[in-house]
């Protein structure tokens, strides 16, 4: 069986636990085992907390949490874009540099831990499409979602930068919308298709409004185009789009476009309860899950 | 037109933003493509060509209290497309580094970094979530930080250990920020 130590990140498990369980309960039935981290902690995030202020804290940090996966034997898979590259960044960058590796291991050792760097870091959308593949995916949807318009956000650190990540066309990826035309649903192209959310690096605390503003002239086009929804494979970026359109309808705006992490649909999909897989939420999601319960009968 | 003096420029700023991480800076000959594919630019008078130069330059004083450094969301699009391969988001990282040492930090960003010191994590558990948890099968707080605190102390060991409390100006006696 193939096995991955989950990484949970901090947004997933503690703002949005319906995508962590999605991906738990999808992941288990496609026969992918994820372990348990335990005692993992903050990444710590690529633009955001330590790794502004003091780059060996940062990679000490990341260092620590992949030695967690070491112990195990196994790989990390990540499930949000900023774990992604923070980890991936740590690991390359410790792997590949000696000195480094040899004071962030002194700072371990005092915790009694070692970092090796002999443990991958993948994001979760690569094991989908590596390791499940597309045409698994288009057996369980069956055309289902025929007809249906989503938006894809694949978000910035699952694919910046390319050194680091080496996964995907950063300027012209298609592994998100390959996995989300897998369904049977038509994947949108729109000119700011591949623009940032507007929350890393800080900026989602920093400054709301210019935050806001940045995804405002996103969802400005994914509404335009009437998508059914927004797919995303990133808790944080889910954030802003979710919680950031709830916002700016506080402002007498109108945007809602419904939002969902990649494994919530493939969960409705896939038979799981709504209430197990997809319900928290800002930015309300029922006609449109009510429309995918729906294809089943047809 | 504003008339820069470089006679009174810092001329210890580039030789600072390559210690902390920026070490490509001065690759940097302005050509503007960063800018141009900056997604805050395009909301905000924010143009990080002029950072790069302003910053090889040395004029501290414009660049390091402004707002402008904290602004950039680190999507990396000008780090991939860089002709020279200067890295301007490894000098973004780099003057926030320099900035915070001059005192420098919006407060979000100490916030941030003093949650990760007391939770383990970027944002705490809250009740509310860890009911929803519970409703789906899911242990109220993730295997995590969450749930050890011994992890706690061993991020807070990394914090000690690397000066970070003195830089966000974190009280390990009330476990809070000062001011
Ligand atoms: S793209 Fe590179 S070389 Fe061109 S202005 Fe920006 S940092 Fe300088
Ligand atoms: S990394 Fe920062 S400066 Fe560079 S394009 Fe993105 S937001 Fe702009």
């Amino acid at each position: 069986m193939t096995s991955y130590a989950l990484y949970l990140g901090c947004i997933g498990p503690l703002r949005y636990p319906d995508i962590e369980n999605s991906i738990r309960l999808t992941f288990k039935e496609l026969g992918i085992e994820l372990v348990d981290m335990e005692g993992a902690t903050c990444c710590p995030a690529p633009g955001a907390g330590f790794k502004n202020f003091d780059e060996l804290a940062a990679l000490t940090v990341s260092a620590r949490n992949i030695s967690i996966a070491e112990e195990l034997g196994l790989d990390v898979m990540t499930f949000c874009g900023g774990c992604q590259g923070s980890l991936n960044w740590a690991n390359k960058l410790l792997q590949s540099d000696p000195e480094r590796k040899s004071r962030v291991n002194e700072i371990l050792s005092e915790m009694g831990r070692e970092y090796r760097g002999t443990a991958k870091v993948k994001h979760l959308v690569e094991v989908v499409y590596e390791d499940i593949g597309v045409d698994r995916i288009k057996k369980i949807a069956n055309d289902r979602l025929e007809g249906f318009k989503v938006a894809v956000h694949y978000g910035c650190h699952v694919l910046r930068p390319y050194r680091v990540e080496e996964l995907d066309d950063p300027e012209k990826p298609h592994m998100l919308d390959d996995l989300v035309k897998a369904w049977g649903a038509e994947s949108l192209e729109f000119p700011e298709k591949h623009t940032c959310c507007g929350a890393g690096g800080g900026l989602f605390a920093n400054d709301r409004d210019l935050s806001l503003s940045i995804m405002r002239k996103k969802m400005v086009q994914i509404k335009e185009l009437e998508a059914d929804m927004l797919i995303d494979i990133c808790p944080f970026c889910h954030m802003q789009f979710d919680l950031g359109q709830m916002q700016l309808r506080e402002k007498g705006e109108d945007f809602s476009t419904p939002v969902f992490y990649y494994n919530q649909v493939l969960a409705l999909l896939m038979g799981f309860d709504r209430n197990k897989v997809a319900f928290i939420e800002n930015t309300p999601r029922d006609d449109v899950i009510r429309r995918i319960l729906a294809t089943e009968r047809a | 037109m504003e008339v820069i003096e470089l006679k009174n420029a810092d001329r210890t700023l580039p030789q600072r933003v390559k210690e902390f991480g920026g070490i490509d800076l001065l690759a940097c000959y302005q050509c503007g493509t960063c800018s141009s594919d900056c997604p805050v630019g395009t909301e905000f008078f924010f143009r990080i060509r002029r950072i790069m130069r302003k910053a090889a330059l040395g004029l501290s004083e414009q660049v390091l209290p402004a707002k402008d450094i904290w602004c950039c969301t680190t999507c990396f699009t000008c780090f991939d497309r860089c002709p020279q391969d200067a890295k301007p988001t490894d000098v973004i990282l780099a003057l926030r580094r320099v900035a915070a040492r001059e005192g420098y930090t919006p407060q979000a960003s100490r916030n941030t970094s003093a949650n990760i010191t007391k939770f383990g994590h970027a944002v705490p558990s809250l009740e509310e979530i860890e009911k929803k948890r519970e409703a789906m099968g899911l242990p109220a707080r993730p295997p995590t930080a969450a749930t050890y605190p011994e992890a706690i102390r061993e991020i807070q060991l990394i914090v000690k250990k690397r000066g970070i409390a003195e830089i966000i100006r974190f009280n390990w006696e009330k476990m809070e920020l000062e001011g």
